[in-house]
């Protein structure tokens, strides 16, 4: 299958290496991978500022990079959340394009279970690692139950949970409460930075409780602020992009 | 940079074990919460009936006002209308002026609060306890509640003792909670019996019947109503439902989602005076009508003031309810603020979350509060800021590629600069309390480039950093 | 212009927004039981009793009253009659808030009662009744077994299409509060307990 990648600009920029392993499980599963050097930022920065006219330009660049894709994969569930539910807020126009572009982009678990439906890629991983959820991958992206939709019976992982549970050698905890915020919320770990480390040391006190060695989400965004202040206290397990343990094979 | 909240929550929530205390106590509830509506077999569909009733009724107000205040009439109530907080304390003071009152007891109520109906009375000679135990110890501690459930929640039981102490005569060191509530229960006992009137807050009230609905577990509001002979009752323009009939989907919803019970100790239906008794309502606007009229933001006046939202809320948790400066605090809150006020902290209020988007999925009748506060921010950006510049600025660097290469370049030049503190860094409010990532080392576009050309170097996956541009 | 007319004014003035009633909420067709109305009140913190045969009625209330230690008891007037010869005190419906508030044990009935979270309707209209349910220290209640619904929309339907709207309330255990540090304390304000009694032969 044909998948154009989408890698959002602070992957780019600050996580490179989630998104070579992206392309390399990508690759495993049998892809093929392009990357349109074109691309930069979905726009989720502006959305949350409120500064919806600039958010509509970089929208608009995303939607013409990527009409023409059968796939779009994405390593950061919060940027899947942005261009398939906000960019219906954001009136850009053709409503129909929205829609679909919206559609086709999945976060990169999302894709391997949903659409390819290979939870296993093959990876190898023998440490306990505890899984911080995603806010826009669970309520947004439903790549997992919240524990607040207790109406929900299903009791089958999202696929977020699955394809690390087809890890081999994993041990999956999740901390308590198991799907708290973790504080950052972008621009609202700058403009409220007292109350976001406040939320993210009580996580990492809460992750530090599984045992875990390592702690794993979708977003690297969540993982530079739990890194930041792990590293500040010197304390937690140690971030590693969902992506990189994928990409973690038998071989090493 | 950072906004009032959270210089507030530092004050609201000065210490660790502060936070701890507050954040464990809300959490909490939110637990009850979830283990009490999962005993509910249809709460889909609860949920949805009681928004659309909402819905409906929000979208015919005018009508189901009329109705209501005929069909009060016609039980013998009298209904009085307050376009304001300050109309509405003149009602409420003239009435009891005009009888001689001097000693009220008042029940909970969230409208009375926002209007300030305390000190107004206060100030003219009219002793107003508040009944409701967490209402009481905020009242003796004169500070505002901080939930709107449970206002005292911020407060420790040795504070709670040595404030007894200190006003009702407890004996020293006793902060036992059993002992403190019935202290509390003694002394409002007394005020109860020599109380002239009763002022409560309505949960809902019923068009079709001209009834008032209010739920308490401690009985305080039925005594406040039971007792004397006046009886004011204070609400919103939104709490009204068309039918009795509609009734029950809120009560299964509301304390479950509060407190985790099926339903409070007391629901009281109340329509017309007792004999002998006088019964008044307040029907009181102060914004709600404009807000009504706004399409994006009208979903709030479905709240029934649950408290769901503020539990589950990361926000919330650590900063306790006063940091947020207004009677509603948590989500509900920020959607709410920049709605009835229209100074520069209201609308920096909408930003302070982090749309995880819990405080939507708790909220019993699906009201959009993340979708609100986003709506909110595309009105007032960074809330007002006077920093637009520097998301332009970011804006026309993310839509030129190349540029955007360059300014990633530059900025990875600088990461060591960009690591430490310094003034003028604008890194600092990132540094509070955290590192920046080591450094990254090549962009994944350079990376990709030299992978595509065939040097499927592998060492990115491996390891973040090292290898430098 | 009043604050009425001005008030309804802007309401009419916001962009209509109609949007149909959802009509009657179809709740899943459950059976009530005493087990589950049982589990509901425990769960609010009272205790229930039976449901028992009504020859032994006056019995139980008797030796639930003695249960809650010496004191005044007072019996709902409507209820005397039912019970037959005993040392009955009815409720003097005339007397003064503070001699309500001496009452130990209160006995009344209660009109419908609901499984899901043990609630149990009790009409207001005497004032005295209304001030006694909230100032006695102990309130037993009688409620017919065969008058209890699954859910809180078949006990108001139930309830009402007797009962005019007028004053009624639904209670749930007894009175209570969590506000100190979330720590539940039975006998806030209202009454420190709380007794239902069933009457009549429903499943047991
Ligand atoms: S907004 Fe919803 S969850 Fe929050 S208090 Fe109101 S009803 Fe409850």
């Amino acid at each position: 299958m044909d998948v154009a990648l989408f890698i959002p600009c602070y992957v780019d920029q600050l996580a490179p290496s989630v998104g070579i392993a992206t392309v390399e499980v990508l690759e495993r599963v049998g892809c093929r991978v392009r990357y349109d050097p074109g691309q930069t930022c979905c726009g989720q920065p502006f959305v949350t500022a409120g500064e919806w006219s600039q958010a509509r330009r970089l929208a608009r660049r995303y939607l013409d990079r990527f009409a023409g894709a059968d796939a779009v994969v994405c390593p950061s569930a919060s940027c899947v959340a942005t261009v398939r539910r906000r960019y219906a807020e954001l009136s850009l126009g053709d409503t129909r394009v929205v829609k679909e572009v919206g559609a086709r982009t999945y976060e990169l678990s999302e894709f391997l279970v949903r659409v390819l439906n290979r939870p296993d890629v093959g990876a190898r991983f023998p440490y306990r690692v505890a899984l911080l959820q995603s806010c826009h991958g669970l309520r947004e992206l439903h790549l997992g139950h919240p524990s607040e939709a207790v109406e929900i019976e299903d009791s089958a992982p999202g696929p977020t949970e699955a394809v690390l549970r087809a890890v081999r050698d994993l041990e999956l905890v999740l901390p308590d409460p198991p799907d708290e915020c973790c504080g950052f919320g972008g621009l609202f770990s700058v403009q409220f930075p007292e109350i976001s480390t406040r939320i993210g040391r009580s996580r990492l006190v809460a992750l530090a409780a599984t045992g875990a060695s390592h702690v794993t989400s979708t977003d690297a965004s969540c993982l530079f602020h739990l890194e930041g202040l792990g590293r500040r206290a010197a304390f937690g397990p140690r971030p590693i992009h969902l992506a990189e343990i994928l990409a973690w094979s038998e071989e090493r | 940079m950072s906004l009032p909240l959270d210089r507030a929550a530092r004050v609201a929530l000065p210490t660790t074990e502060s936070v701890q205390h507050h954040e464990t106590a809300v959490a909490d509830l939110r637990r009850r919460r979830d283990d009490a509506l999962a005993r509910v077999p249809d709460l889909q569909a609860l949920r949805e009936h009681a928004a659309a009733i909402k819905g409906h009724t929000l979208g015919d107000l005018g009508t189901y006002l009329e109705r209501f205040e005929e069909q009060a009439r016609a039980a013998g109530a009298v209904v009085h209308w307050a376009d304001d907080a300050p109309a509405h304390n003149r009602i409420v003071h003239d009435l009891l002026a005009e009888r001689g009152v001097h000693r009220v007891a008042k029940s909970k109520s969230m409208l009375t609060e926002e209007c300030g109906l305390n000190p107004y009375l206060e100030a003219r000679g009219i002793e107003v306890v508040d009944t409701d135990l967490g209402e009481r110890i905020v009242q003796l501690e004169g500070e505002a509640p901080s939930h709107i459930v449970i206002p005292a929640i911020h407060r420790r039981r040795q504070e709670i003792g040595a404030l007894f102490h200190r006003t009702v005569g407890s004996p020293e060191g006793e902060h036992d909670p059993v002992v403190l509530t019935e202290i509390a229960r003694q002394d409002l006992r007394r005020r109860f019996l020599s109380a002239e009137a009763g002022i409560t807050g309505v949960n809902f009230a019923i068009a079709e019947t001209g009834s008032l609905v209010v739920c308490t577990n401690e009985g305080n509001a039925d005594l406040g109503m039971h007792l004397p002979s006046i009886h004011i009752a204070c609400m919103g323009i939104e709490k009204l439902l068309p039918r009795l009939e509609d009734l029950p989907a809120f009560l299964r919803l509301l304390a479950r989602s509060a407190t985790g019970q099926a339903i409070t100790a007391y629901t009281t239906v109340v329509t017309g005076p007792r004999p002998g008794g006088e019964l008044h309502i307040v029907l009181v606007d102060n914004g709600r009508s404009r807000l009504l009229a706004d399409p994006e933001q009208r979903g709030a006046l479905a709240c029934i003031r649950c408290g769901a939202c503020l539990n589950t809320c990361p926000v919330y948790r650590r900063t306790g309810g006063h940091a947020y400066n207004q009677t509603v605090p948590g989500p509900i809150g920020a959607v709410l603020a920049p709605a009835f006020r229209s100074d520069r902290e209201a609308s920096t209020l909408p930003f302070a979350s982090t749309l995880c988007g819990s405080c939507s999925a708790v909220c019993p009748v699906g009201i959009d509060l993340h979708g609100q506060l986003l709506a909110w921010r595309a009105r007032a950006p960074f809330g007002g800021g006077r920093i637009r510049w520097v998301a332009r600025l970011g804006a026309e660097v993310l839509a030129r590629p190349r540029l955007y290469r360059l300014v990633g370049g530059l900025a990875r030049l600088a990461w060591p600069l960009l690591s430490r503190r310094w003034p003028g860094n604008p890194a600092n409010a990132w540094l509070e309390g955290r590192e920046l990532p080591p450094h990254p080392g090549a962009s994944f576009r350079s990376r990709f480039r030299l992978w595509s050309q065939g040097s499927r170097s592998r060492e990115g996956s491996r390891s973040r950093g090292g290898s430098g541009e | 212009m009043s604050d009425r007319a001005r008030i309804l004014d802007s309401i009419r003035r916001a962009p209509a927004a109609r949007l149909a009633h959802p009509g009657s909420y179809e709740s899943p067709a459950v059976s009530p039981s005493w087990a589950a109305f049982a589990a509901g009140l425990r769960a609010a913190g009272g205790e229930s009793h039976g449901p028992i045969a009504r020859a032994v009625l006056s019995e139980t209330i008797a030796s639930v009253c003695r249960s809650r230690g010496d004191g005044p008891v007072r019996i709902d007037p409507a209820l005397v009659s039912e019970l037959g010869p005993g040392e009955w005190v009815p409720l003097d419906l005339e007397a003064a808030p503070e001699a309500l508030a001496d009452i130990h044990v209160l006995v009344s009935r209660g009109c419908v009662g609901v499984a899901e979270n043990g609630a149990v309707a009790v009409p207001i209209v005497e004032p005295a009744l209304a001030r006694a349910l909230f100032l006695c220290q102990h309130l037993v209640l009688v409620l017919e077994v065969e008058r209890l619904e699954a859910d809180l929309h078949g006990g108001f339907a139930r309830f009402w299409s007797t009962e005019p709207a007028g004053r009624t309330v639904w209670i749930s255990g007894p009175s209570k509060t969590a506000d100190i540090e979330q720590t539940l304390v039975l006998g806030a304000h209202g009454p420190r307990t709380l007794a239902v009694i069933g009457v009549g032969d429903r499943d047991a």
